[in-house]
């Protein structure tokens, strides 16, 4: 039986989604990863999104990859799922001759960890507290079809309190993006389908933000083709049918579902954690290490940087 | 009613599949491979299936495959990865499953007019195989065909295969259950004792009392038997495996006449005692 109930649960799971982006996804956008990357022979960084510096292609798929081990780019497109092999596949076989896994994994931690000190210090009032909450929500949360986490959870903790904070946060980010995978693909939607259903549930116009998934036109084209023939978009064409929004609905909560072993964990310490993860997270924002208004940052055009 | 057909389609390909495909954890031709490199049943099971995702850890080879206990594949990898790299216990893979095949498609007067049908049937199916979240069909899409019939035929059923499985990984773990709770259900599903097939995915005798007693306790099982919930949930999630399977089963033109192709392939890997078991005995249709 949950020891939360299961619309509570649901809504922690979310805004706990929230809260750990900007600490963990702030590896793609950190000035330290990119000068690490660069170091092993990839580009640097060469857009900005406001302050923020956009990650390299390949030094992106071939570090958050890395965490797997040395794998094919096939298997890095299986896991990220929402981008075009034809972009992954050369991009990791691009990154696995200028480096190899052990190597560009610890510049990913080592970068990661680097921003995280930089804008909070490398030990903030309230980490010890934290990072036990942390560990005993990523404690029962099983690796089964779950490649991502798995591949972080066998690298194990990396011992000071910044970088194990920052290992446990990324666990829960990617558990819930293996979580959230298995919840569409369970339901017959592909790539390119979530693409275009994930601009309509968080309000972006359509064929925005998908553009950063390297998706072409005719592939935009066919997948909108099945989603209306899934009666899933409205007559134009340009927003979701009810069907449509609840089906899209239906997949956020069944990852949410799949987040209940570490929501029940944290059991009353939900409003503890939330508020040291609120107040780092805006300080990672105002710092410049993660896009301000978050992922939708994207779907605008980026600027040279 | 397109679902029948799906399910109809999806699950005797399944079967097929596996005699073609999975009999190379069976073939004596692979493992005296395998024992040439020192490697035992169980490294070379894990390194030689899991070495398509590359030379990865043990962690990340349990979370492909799924079903089987972590830290056995763990230790298992370790070995294996002590003694042989990836391109190795690939070649071995490859090499023993060709002349076991070939052996076996000899033995029953299988024509190379024959399996190179079933090659084409095969291979036209394997670009609607999806890649999303399916870690160990995409990594074996990255190997590419090795470039001989009977070697090309088996990379191309293998895909298919791995994909039904990631595919049913996701099934599984998307409807609530962990690796014991579905093996267990799926032993009752495959109308076998319960407990009488989980131990072959190193789980212990504690480990399969605690997921039964959780079985129990959501209602899912009653004594050693499916409640009638235990059996719609498992019913469920193996309709959510054929619904995943839905744009290979569409490339299909004509069904009966793939199977009639892959059927005798199937028979003469029986034949040869490639596989322990009929899988098509054990379907649900």
């Amino acid at each position: 039986m949950p020891v939360v109930p299961t619309d509570q649960r649901s809504s922690t799971a979310r805004r706990l989604a929230g809260l750990v982006e900007p600490l963990a996804g702030q590896v793609y956008f950190s000035p330290e990863c990119h000068r690490g990357y660069a170091a092993l022979g990839f580009a640097p960084s060469r857009m900005k999104a406001g302050a923020v510096e956009l990650p390299d292609g390949p030094a992106y798929f071939t570090s958050r990859g890395s965490v797997m081990g040395q794998v094919h780019g096939e298997v890095v497109a299986a896991a990220f799922a929402v981008f075009n092999p034809a972009v992954v596949v050369p991009a990791v076989a691009y990154g696995w001759s200028l480096t190899d896994a052990a190597t560009i994994c610890a510049a990913r931690d080592a970068g990661a960890t680097a921003q995280l000190v930089r804008l909070l210090g490398p030990e903030p009032a309230g980490i010890d507290r934290a990072l036990t909450l942390v560990r005993r929500m990523t404690e029962p949360l099983r690796p089964e079809g779950k490649p991502l986490y798995a591949g972080l959870r066998a690298l194990g903790f990396p011992g000071t309190p910044m970088g194990d904070l920052w290992r446990g946060l990324d666990l829960l980010r990617e558990f819930r993006g293996d979580a959230h995978t298995a919840a569409w693909t369970a339901v017959g939607v592909d790539a390119v389908e979530i693409g275009l259903l994930t601009e309509l549930f968080i309000g972006l116009p359509l064929r925005s933000y998908i553009r950063t998934r390297a998706w072409s036109n005719d592939d935009l084209d066919a997948a909108t083709e099945r989603l209306v023939g899934r009666g899933w978009l409205n007559e134009e064409h340009t927003g979701f049918s009810a069907a449509g929004r609840a089906a899209r609905a239906a997949i956020e909560d069944a990852t949410d579902a799949q987040m209940a072993p570490a929501v029940d964990a944290l059991d009353g310490d939900v409003d503890e954690l939330f508020g040291l993860l609120a107040s780092w997270g805006a300080a990672v924002r105002d710092g410049g290490g993660y896009l301000a208004g978050g992922a939708d940052d994207l779907a605008r055009p980026a600027s040279p940087a | 009613m397109l679902d029948d057909h799906l399910r109809q389609t999806a699950r005797p390909l399944r079967d097929l599949l596996e005699l073609i495909a999975a009999s190379v954890y069976f073939a004596p031709e692979a493992h005296a491979r395998y024992d040439s490199l020192g490697l035992t049943y169980s490294p070379a099971y894990f390194a030689s299936r899991g070495g398509s995702l590359g030379q990865v850890r043990g962690e990340v080879v349990a979370a492909a495959f799924g079903v089987f206990k972590p830290s056995v594949v763990k230790a298992a990898i370790d070995e294996a990865w002590a003694k042989v790299d990836v391109v190795t216990i690939l070649d071995a893979r490859l090499e023993g499953q060709r002349a076991f095949l070939g052996r076996a498609f000899a033995g029953s007067g299988i024509t190379d007019g024959h399996v190179g049908a079933a090659l084409d049937a095969l291979a036209r199916l394997v670009p609607f195989a999806s890649y999303e979240g399916r870690a160990l069909c995409s990594g074996l899409h990255g190997l590419g065909y090795p470039g001989d019939p009977v070697g090309d035929l088996w990379r191309a059923a293998d895909i298919l295969r791995e994909h039904r499985g990631d595919s049913h990984i996701i099934a599984w773990t998307s409807h609530g259950l962990g690796p014991v709770d579905a093996t267990l259900l799926t032993e009752l599903w495959w109308r076998i004792p319960l407990g009488s097939y989980v131990k072959t995915r190193g789980y212990d005798d504690d480990d399969v009392a605690a997921a039964i007693e959780g079985l129990r306790g959501r209602g899912l099982i009653d004594g050693d038997a499916f409640t009638p919930a235990g059996e719609a949930l498992r019913a469920e999630v193996e309709v959510c495996t054929d619904l995943m399977e839905r744009p290979i089963v569409e490339a299909i033109d004509d069904p009966e006449a793939l199977f009639a192709t892959l059927t005798p392939l199937a028979e003469a890997v029986l034949a040869a005692k490639g596989y322990p078991v009929d899988p098509r005995s054990m379907t649900r249709p």
